[in-house]
């Protein structure tokens, strides 16, 4: 008895000196650790795991990875018009259409096929062709902006294209089935002028399909308010006659009805309830713009905007959700590596957007409204504009939503309106196209007339906030008439 | 050897390592804010050569920790804080406020009033400077300014009562109020004020090391050489009374004062 | 005899003021083939060119410009009464002067005539729209053509 009784005993004596051997390892794991990370034990300023930690390649594994909504939109067409053949009857897709995407990843293939086109089959294209193309079974591209026809391959994934040599800027392209492959013509906007490509090599059954897929909604009658009538070239509304007042510009499209379209909420994401900012999003865009929340300055000006001041660098966030950076001293700024070119630039641009948006919780939906042509590397100035439900975002307070300023690579200055825009569910619709012709009419001079250069559905933001309406937006010029 | 003694040595040999450990973790947090005796000797060696001198009696023993405080100003709106000021029948003209009891300036964080009324604020038979001070408040609707110190000085005409802004029990430097007396009335005050929000003030950290604000102050330094550190105090700054802030972050700074009349105000703040 | 003459006076008086306002009447919901109008400059047609087409399009927009305040109405021609029946009600031309508006087609022949009036004038333009298989359109577009793709 008393052996087995030692037995034990032994048995328990070696257990309870193995969780004391075990509590003593993690007692000096736990108290070396502390040791060695204590910044006491590191020279002023000095620390080798915070140096690690804000190295670029772990920045790169652990930063917040951004949805790269402003990236991919940089090449995206504001609306893409599906021309079935028939003269009267088009289909209009814009980024909410459950297949824009389907036509843009065909429209893309199609495009990169012919930026890497050969020289010999390039060659220039009458205005006749660009129309006689509109009219018959083709799909057309409609951009916001005009590119340069040394950026605009870059997008698709071509260093350089033989169009370059043709033509400096490209505004539209027009797709079509060819004899062999397809058939790409691009328009510059500028000298209107057009050049055709044939992308012999690519198989033009994406674009047929894509065509005789519309074509059969429209047979069966399964036509939506997004079904367009002409283009202002067909119903000749382009050339002056008679008592016109208004002429509109060819490929300004001509909707027979009123444009449904739901209603949005607009709000400021940063802000609490109190009218305060909210602190953690502050925090982390002091973090974006590299201004140590340790040695800045904070204060509040009269208007309630917080004003965050570092050396040369000064951010500033209003109450209304108007945030604006400029640093003075541009070799001490944001982006770390010097943009090599334009796309470069332009990428990171966006990128940068889209860390902001994420952080803010801004609407992530951008596309790119300042134009891609003849931008100076020294000093430029991209501008974004918020879209929603497939429809732009006018500010009528400030000229863009977001305008960035880069000199040699480097943002000097940002400026965004910071803005989350909610569906109400409500849907209402535009008045008729007709009814806003009228009204630029009204206001146009008597011996010129108005050209309407553009026209589409937008929505306008005022700054406020609270529901959001949508109208008809033109862009007009005038004409001396003869 | 068998495994039970291994266990045995083990345990005595982490025994001591922890102890150890432990020793030195007390020992480092204790001497955590001391300053180093050596490299304060060294840094006053380099201001020495600098031609910087400071006696060893003003050097602090420890770096003392410091919290970090927003502050609001007591200047909400312009044409009320003046009406507060100078009487609610004030008045804007020629970019001041005019009111039958006198005139006031409001310029950024900085506002001044003068006062032609000379019994505006009814102190003659208060004596107490604290007293005299609460019922100028009372008359002003300045309640609640936070905790202050108070200095009297006798001038030519009466004296000079300098109201001096303490947050956290630290002096904030740069905001004051100065009440300028003819005889038992009220002939000016000015200044700039700034209060604290309890909501806003963060737990005690960390400030920089004194010797690191000695070498900084040696490096930026461009007075007249030699010079003489004659004082040097820790509170708080905020800078650029000439735009108005309508509320602050204040700033943990040294306060160095030299011997040819300089004020220095170094920010004390870790920069990680 | 002065009576006879007044009467007859009063009679064409009375005949002329019924006339005027019956000609500068709008026409309801139909319109017989013979109008009187007596404008030509209120309204232009811009599409169909020469006031006719083909198309295989199930509708079809017309087109016009027109003088600011001119209103506007769309009449189709019925075989079986030979009336004109309104397709498209009254629409004011605004100050840009442009009109559109879309109609239906029948296969094969669509006679239109669009009515315009602005105070005590008026006009019509008859429009002829075709509508024809979209073979057939192909066929007249096509490059190659032959007599057996032409009757197919």
């Amino acid at each position: 008895m008393n052996w087995v009784w030692n037995k034990v005993s032994m048995n328990g004596k070696e257990r309870l000196k193995s969780m004391l051997l075990g509590f003593l390892v993690i007692c000096s794991l736990v108290l070396g650790g502390k040791i060695w990370t204590q910044k006491k034990l590191w020279p002023d300023g000095y620390n080798f795991f915070y140096s690690i930690k804000k190295s670029p390649i772990v920045r790169r594994l652990t930063d917040r990875k951004a949805s790269p909504y402003t990236k991919t939109h940089i090449a995206l067409p504001d609306r893409i018009i599906i021309n079935t053949g028939y003269q009267t009857t088009r289909f209009l897709l814009n980024s909410t259409h459950e297949q824009f995407k389907m036509a843009n990843d065909i429209a893309y293939e199609a495009l990169a096929a012919a930026f890497s086109a050969d020289s010999k089959n390039i060659s220039e294209a009458s205005s006749d062709e660009w129309y006689n193309t509109l009219t018959s079974r083709s799909v057309y591209l409609s951009y916001d902006i005009n590119y340069s026809s040394d950026i605009m391959p870059e997008f698709f994934g071509c260093s350089g294209s033989a169009i370059s040599g043709f033509t400096d800027i490209i505004s539209d392209v027009v797709i079509s089935g060819g004899d062999m492959g397809v058939s790409v013509i691009f328009k510059n906007g500028s000298s209107n002028r057009y050049y055709r490509v044939n992308a012999v090599d690519f198989d033009r059954s994406g674009i047929d399909e894509l065509i005789v897929y519309f074509q059969d909604k429209f047979d069966e009658n399964d036509t939506s308010s997004s079904t367009i009538i002409n283009y202002s070239f067909d119903l000749l509304f382009d050339k002056a006659k008679e008592s016109q007042r208004v002429i509109i510009s060819p490929m300004v499209p001509i909707f027979n009805n009123p444009v449904e379209y739901e209603t949005i909420n607009s709000e400021n994401p940063t802000a609490r309830s109190d009218g305060t900012h909210n602190s953690q999003t502050v925090k982390e865009l002091l973090d974006i713009f590299d201004i140590n929340s340790n040695t800045m300055r904070k204060y509040t000006e009269a208007d309630g905007t917080s004003v965050f001041v570092e050396n040369d660098m000064i951010l500033k966030l209003s109450p209304g959700g108007y945030l604006t950076y400029t640093s003075k001293n541009p070799q001490r700024s944001i982006l770390k590596r010097n943009a090599g070119s334009v796309y470069d630039a332009v990428s990171m641009v966006s990128e940068f957007t889209d860390r902001i948006n994420d952080i803010s919780g801004s609407n992530k939906d951008l596309y790119i409204s300042s134009d891609l042509t003849d931008m100076d590397y020294a000093k430029s100035k991209i501008t974004f504009d918020y879209i929603v439900n497939g429809i732009p975002v006018t500010m009528t307070e400030t000229e863009h939503a977001v305008e960035v300023f880069v000199e040699n690579g480097y943002i000097t200055e940002y400026r965004q309106i910071l803005r989350r825009y909610e569906n109400t569910s409500v849907i209402t619709s535009t008045p008729m196209y007709i009814s806003a012709i009228d009204s630029v009419s009204d206001n146009g001079s008597e011996n010129k007339y108005t050209v309407v250069e553009k026209m589409y559905v937008s929505y306008f933001d005022d700054l406020s906030i609270g529901e959001k309406t949508a109208d008809w937006r033109l862009i007009t010029s005038e004409l001396e008439r003869s | 050897m068998n495994w039970s003694e291994a266990k045995s040595i083990l345990i005595v040999f982490f025994l001591v390592i922890n102890m150890v450990f432990l020793g030195i973790l007390i020992e480092s947090d204790r001497n955590k804010y001391n300053v180093n005796a050596d490299i304060m000797k060294a840094s006053v060696d380099i201001l020495n050569k600098a031609q910087i001198t400071i006696g060893e009696d003003i050097i602090p023993k420890k770096n003392p920790k410091m919290k970090y405080a927003e502050a609001y100003n007591i200047i909400e709106d312009n044409m009320i804080f003046a009406k507060s000021l100078i009487g609610g029948d004030a008045y804007e003209a020629e970019g001041k406020y005019i009111s039958p009891a006198g005139e006031a300036v409001i310029d950024g964080d900085f506002f001044s009033a003068v006062y032609y009324d000379k019994d505006y604020f009814d102190i003659a038979g208060i004596y107490d400077i604290e007293n005299k001070i609460q019922a100028v408040f009372k008359k002003l609707d300045f309640d609640d300014m936070g905790n202050y110190e108070t200095e009297y000085e006798e001038t030519e005409n009466g004296g000079r009562i300098t109201i001096k802004n303490i947050i956290e029990a630290k002096p904030f430097f740069d905001s004051r109020i100065e009440i300028s007396m003819t005889g038992q009335s009220v002939e000016k005050i000015s200044g700039v004020w700034f209060v604290s929000d309890p909501d806003m003030i963060s737990n005690m950290t960390e400030t920089k090391s004194i010797t690191g604000v000695l070498i900084d102050f040696k490096n930026m330094y461009d007075g007249e050489l030699p010079v003489r550190i004659t004082g040097l105090n820790i509170g708080y700054y905020k800078g650029k009374p000439e735009t108005y802030h309508k509320s602050f972050v204040l700033i943990p700074v040294w306060c160095i004062e030299t011997s040819d009349g300089g004020v220095y105000y170094m920010d004390t703040r870790r920069t990680r | 005899m002065m009576k006879k003459l007044l009467t007859a006076v009063l009679i064409a008086s009375a005949v002329i003021m019924t006339a005027v306002p019956v000609s500068y009447a709008s026409y309801g919901p139909s319109m017989p083939s013979e109008i009187h109008t007596n404008s030509q400059g209120l309204i232009y047609i811009k599409k169909p060119e020469s006031c006719s087409a083909s198309t295989s399009d199930k509708t079809y927009t017309i087109s016009a410009v027109g003088t600011p305040g001119t209103v506007v109405s769309v009449y189709k021609y019925n075989a079986s009464s030979g009336l004109y029946i309104l397709v498209k009600d009254d629409v004011v031309i605004g100050s840009s002067g442009l009109y559109s508006m879309v109609v239906d087609l029948d296969d094969n022949s669509n006679s239109f005539r669009v009515y315009a009036q602005n105070g005590y004038s008026n006009q019509t333009v008859n429009i002829e729209i075709n509508k024809i298989k979209q073979s057939t359109i192909n066929k007249l577009k096509g490059i190659s053509v032959t007599i057996r793709d032409f009757f197919n």
